[in-house]
């Protein structure tokens, strides 16, 4: 009997290494037609078809709801009704004969998880540790200190705590994958970045209403808002970028992601060239992608190549939150609901940025910019959208208190990968001049990035809490190697050593 | 004045006879002198059986003797001064002191002192020489108490099933030991060959003329009609068991001794007997002075295995052949069968097309005839037959369908095989290869899923391998029966039988193996490691899969160290990993008391070399279940090995 034809996991969607067999589409035993669809494969971003590749009798070598490894086994396809005999070989992944070669010198390292964890805490490059064959936590660990002498606290690098676990028992269950892939890219984001946030409070007169009285004309309020910021990010290409080994890269277009979540899990599909896109365009594909979401159908390359985020959580009546980073990202913006303020009702428009990119300064313009034109969809006789976004300028907006209500659901797991978009141009951020961070800005204390923001930080002694829009570092800066492309080096001239947030701050890594 | 003849028997026969019971009759002198060592067996009164198949074998022919073998020897041999210095432990003895009494060996004769098993032994010797071709017969000698042991059934099957040319001569002396055969053995004597097919023949000793023709006969049938032969010779033990043990009936052995021949001989030619008295104690005096002149045996520089303790250095090993583990063994033993025409191959369901249980053999039989060859449901004599074959020069490789039916041919390991060579004073290689599957995780339940090897360890003399699929199992056999020196019991695991030999060690990790010709294998993590798991057999890839997951999960690199010679054990690899780290999990998946976990750690103990950290993880100490999940759970494995590896590491 000939050997069966065995289906593996496709490579070519998916960054995980495994996914989980959703849905078995064709019976044990049952005969199917090339082309028609086996199964169906839950990956961290969506679900993916698999389908026969020939004429058979399908037999399973997965059940339902098991992970399985990218190139692993999902069945096989027989040309008889009898079930056939598996090889063991044959059930292992394609490729891994050819992954499990030995790191040969100079190779890439096999890194455990918790040297992956290290790795993506303290933002350094797996490729430092080419040749090493097999890296642990602690020489992950022991590679941060020669950095250490160069700068001033000792502390760093130290092994992280062990989970102080707390005295109330509890119930352990494991993540879903989704969260976990989302998580994965999270923490690599965090890595690599230093973010700030920065809010402004937007008046308003009934903005919402007025574009959803004119949903012909306008869509909806994020269709709207996307139009807007879309356009705007191109006169701010600062927000649209991302970094990386000291230098800043400059994304060709305006891809921006959508968070969404109406139960179907957290899902971002992207809008390509939103800058480019009429307002009814974007009005149209948003609504596309809203009932592709709810048919749990959104496919991998929906979600990928997203250069900046949105989370409108407008309609949700939350006042105002702050959005999570995503990696290879220089900013995510937040759109709060729009509440009774004062006589009228006011709107909270937060953002968060790389502050190894960008300062507060800018994200306050570009959020006031943004306000400003949100503002002429506002009910006011004659509001007509502008033809062209104005260009940001910083007219003087009272700062808002943000505490209490904030809110950071992790808006996009997205995690377009700088290949799949290229960057039109790269500058050295230490001889590219932006706009500097004025005195006015205040930090608080450093606090973990999944922690929420907590007005009762101490500020820094020193500091002025005057200004027009509070900023937030939402964490702290992870230990420098030197030489790791995400690690931010100091910049000459701009950032002196003795700037607060290169004070020792976290009792795990500061510099 | 002289005869030429008694009762139509040469006086040459009578000498022979008279040296037989002078030289005894001395042995029992000397032990009560307090010049002999151990005891010994006569057999006065019954040696004219001896003389009369002397008689009837050709220089070729081998004989197989048991605990009463003097006489089989002196009418063989006529060598009084090498029995005599043997027996009073001298280094001139013909074993050098090594066997004594019932050890014997000197060209093509052999005896060993436990009953039954020497059946399969001669048949074995018989087996050589009907493959070689020859026209020369194997004889054996039992008494009518080895009638109660399975292990001459056994063979009297085979050796009719395969017509060997064995002649069994059975001496009825009517006890064994002290025990009459009427309170032991059931039915007719002959009846016993008779039923498998054997032709029997009768005689008795006190008619000689008859006891020489039948002899005769009995002999020429064997070696003519390549068959064999069963010969019955009544006759009567004149003196005790061994010494001093004798509760028969006085008036019995009275009255037997009346009708011994020699005494008749005696009392019918006193002179002629006299004379040929003087000159057989004439001869057994000079023996005994020779022998009371020569020194002591002393032990020699390689009686016992060296020290197994060597620094080793390590080799990358490579694989190259893409097969599983039975397909090596396949063409391992394939290629030593093309290439070596005294290579047998006998076990049960091995001939093809079946080809063994586990299929290691495939289509030998087919390509070799008569080289590859089922044998019954007959462990012990299987396993009896490769030792005569080993013994006559032949290199057999006996497959034990399961290694827990290993223990039904112990016996021939322990008692046979792993003595022929010492005891026979090196005259004797005994390249005896048992291979064997053990293991459980298939579900066979209690008795078909062990892993015994612990009980086999320690014997000197032999060797126990144990293969795995990270050296080729092909290298390990080819050097095994290019080496085949002493007997050698090969642990084949179950589940290895599946694996790739080719397949590529877990990532960060390189396999490397020692310079021993029985090589360690090491899988070295490329870090510092953590821990040293030692391992053997089917554990391997059990243990690699835990350092798999060690390294990913827990952040552990742990080192491996499996040999595959687990006696005699070279501990010198494992304390070398050790030094690194002194942390070590032992994973052995037999019962771990008495095990080779205890003996490793015993002996790095000795050494200074103990372990900072030790745990050791075996089977739980009761039967196998059946239930697979129940199987696998109790079994140690990879789960077992992350865990218990991990506590070691974490609380330290």
């Amino acid at each position: 009997m000939p050997e069966p034809a065995i289906v593996r996991v496709p490579h070519e969607t998916v960054n995980d290494e495994t996914v989980t067999l959703q849905r078995r589409a064709v019976a044990e035993g049952r005969a199917v037609k090339a082309g028609e669809v086996l199964a169906v494969l839950e990956t961290s971003k969506a679900s993916i078809e698999v389908e026969a590749p020939r004429d058979g009798y399908v037999f399973w070598c997965a059940e339902e709801g098991a992970d399985i490894p990218v190139g692993g086994a999902l069945c096989g396809i027989a040309d008889t009704e009898r079930r056939p005999e598996f090889a063991a070989e044959a059930l292992k992944p394609a490729h891994a004969q050819a992954d499990s070669d030995a790191p040969r010198a100079g190779g890439p390292a096999r890194f455990s998880a918790e040297a992956r964890r290290l790795i993506a805490e303290h933002g350094l490059d797996e490729r430092r540790f080419d040749g090493q064959g097999l890296v642990r936590g602690a020489d992950v660990l022991k590679a941060c200190r020669p950095a250490q002498a160069d700068h001033a606290p000792a502390a760093a690098c130290e092994p992280p705590p062990a989970f102080a676990k707390p005295g109330a028992p509890a119930r352990r269950e494991r993540l879903p994958r989704a969260k976990r892939a989302e998580n994965r890219m999270l923490r690599a984001a965090a890595a690599r970045t230093v973010p700030s946030t920065v809010s402004v409070q937007v008046p308003t007169r009934g903005l919402r209403a007025s574009i959803h009285e004119q949903s012909e004309r306008y869509g909806s309020f994020t269709a709207v808002a996307i139009h807007e910021l879309a356009r705007l990010l191109r006169e701010v290409p600062v927000l649209n970028a991302y970094q990386h080994d000291d230098a800043i890269h400059f994304y060709e277009s305006v891809n921006v992601a959508v968070a969404m979540d109406a139960g179907k899990g957290l899902k971002a599909p992207v809008i390509r060239d939103a800058d480019r896109k009429s307002l009814r365009e974007i009005a149209a594909e948003l609504q596309a992608f809203l009932m592709t979401y709810l048919r749990g159908e959104l496919a991998a390359a929906d979600l990928e190549g997203a250069t900046f985020t949105l989370s409108d959580l407008s309609g949700e009546g939350v006042q105002q939150f702050v959005p999570v980073l995503n990696e290879a990202q220089a900013a995510t913006l937040g759109i709060g609901a729009e509440l009774p303020h004062g006589a009228g009702r006011a709107l909270t428009l937060t953002l968060t940025f790389d502050h190894l990119l960008t300062e507060g300064r800018t994200a306050a313009g570009f959020l006031r910019a943004l306000g400003k034109a949100l503002a002429k969809y506002d009910r006011d006789p004659g509001a007509e959208p502008p033809r062209r976004a104005p260009r940001p300028s910083p007219p003087p907006t009272p700062a808002i208190p943000s505490s209490g209500t904030s809110c950071a659901p992790g808006p996009a797991c997205s995690r377009p990968g700088p290949s799949s978009r290229t960057p039109i141009s790269s500058t050295s951020a230490a001889t590219r001049s932006w706009p500097l961070s004025s005195s006015t800005t205040s930090r608080s204390w450093p606090r973990r990035p999944s922690t929420r923001w907590r007005s009762s930080t101490p500020p820094r002694p020193g500091s002025s809490r005057r200004c027009c829009a509070r900023i937030t570092r939402a964490r702290p800066p992870r230990c420098s190697n030197g030489s790791g492309p995400a690690t931010p080096g100091p910049e000459p001239g701009r950032r002196p050593t003795s700037r607060p947030w290169t004070r020792p701050c976290s009792p795990r890594c500061a510099r | 004045m002289a005869v030429e003849t008694w009762n139509g028997v040469s006086l040459e026969l009578w000498a022979k006879t008279l040296l037989i019971r002078e030289t005894e009759e001395r042995f029992l002198r000397l032990f009560s002198e307090g010049k002999l060592f151990g005891t010994v067996h006569t057999c006065i009164g019954q040696e004219y059986t001896a003389v009369a198949v002397a008689e009837a074998l050709q220089p070729g022919d081998l004989i197989f003797s048991n605990h009463r073998c003097h006489g089989h020897y002196l009418a063989r041999t006529g060598d009084v001064e090498g029995l005599t210095a043997e027996i009073m432990g001298r280094a001139t003895g013909l074993c050098g002191g090594r066997g004594g009494s019932q050890h014997l060996c000197a060209a093509g004769f052999f005896s060993n002192g436990v009953q039954g098993g020497i059946v399969p032994v001669a048949a074995g010797l018989a087996l050589a020489e009907e493959l070689a071709g020859t026209s020369n017969l194997a004889a054996v000698f039992i008494g009518d108490g080895t009638l109660g042991e399975g292990v001459v059934y056994e063979t009297l099957n085979i050796a009719s099933k395969w017509a060997l040319p064995l002649l069994v001569v059975l001496e009825n002396n009517g006890y064994a030991q002290s025990t009459s055969q009427r309170e032991t053995l059931a039915g007719e004597l002959d009846a016993r060959a008779e039923a498998f097919g054997i032709r029997a023949g009768r005689c008795e000793l006190w008619d000689i003329p008859q006891l020489l023709a039948r002899a005769e006969a009995a002999a020429a049938y064997v070696r003519r009609e390549r068959k064999p032969f069963f010969l019955r010779v009544d006759t009567y033990r004149l003196m005790a068991h061994s010494k001093g043990d004798d509760d028969r009936d006085p008036a019995e052995v009275a009255a037997y001794r009346a009708k011994d021949p020699l005494g008749r001989f005696a009392a019918e030619h006193p002179e002629d007997a006299a004379r040929l008295q003087r000159e057989a104690s004439a001869l057994v005096d000079r023996a005994v002075a020779k022998a009371e002149a020569a020194p002591y045996a002393e032990a020699g520089p390689h009686d016992a295995d060296p020290p197994a303790w060597r620094a080793v250095r390590w080799q990358p090993t490579t694989f190259q052949a893409h097969d599983r583990v039975v397909g090596r063994l396949h063409d391992a033993l394939r290629n030593h069968l093309l290439q070596n025409e005294k290579l047998v191959l006998l076990g049960e369901d091995i001939a093809g097309p079946y080809g063994g249980a586990f299929k290691v053999t495939r289509q030998l039989s087919l390509e070799f005839p008569g080289r590859v060859r089922n044998t019954p449901i007959s462990e012990a004599a299987l396993v009896g037959l490769g030792n005569g074959l080993a013994l006559n020069g032949w290199l057999p490789v006996c497959e034990i369908m399961f290694g827990d039916f290993l223990t039904l041919a112990f016996d021939q390991f322990l008692n046979h095989a792993a003595k022929f060579r010492y005891m026979y004073n090196e005259q004797v290689k005994v390249p005896l290869v048992i291979r064997t599957p053990m293991g459980g995780r298939r579900g066979y339940g209690a008795t078909h899923s062990q892993s015994l090897e612990k009980h086999w360890l320690g014997v000197p003399h032999t060797r126990v391998l144990a293969l795995h699929h990270r050296f080729d199992p092909y290298e390990l056999v080819d050097r095994l029966l290019s080496n085949a020196d002493r007997p050698t019991l090969l642990i084949e695991n179950k589940l290895l039988y599946g694996l790739k030999t080719d397949a590529p060690p877990p990532r960060g990790f390189v396999v490397e193996h020692s310079d021993e010709t029985f090589p360690t294998t090491r899988l070295r993590p490329l870090t510092e490691p953590d821990l040293v798991i030692f391992c053997y057999g089917g554990l391997l890839p059990e243990a690699e899969q835990a350092a798999d997951r060690l390294f990913e999960e827990h952040d552990l690199a742990a080192e491996i160290v499996c040999p595959a010679c687990l006696y005699p054990f070279n501990a010198a690899p494992l304390e070398e990993s050790l030094r690194r780290t002194g942390k070590l999990l032992i994973v052995e998946e037999g019962q771990g008391f008495a095990a080779l976990g205890a003996e490793v750690l015993a002996q790095l103990a000795e050494r200074g070399a103990a372990p900072a950290r030790v745990r050791r993880l075996a089977a739980p100490a009761h039967p196998i279940p059946s239930s697979g999940p129940l199987e696998k759970a109790l079994l140690p494995g990879a789960a077992q090995l992350v865990e218990t590896a991990a506590g070691m590491c974490a609380d330290a």
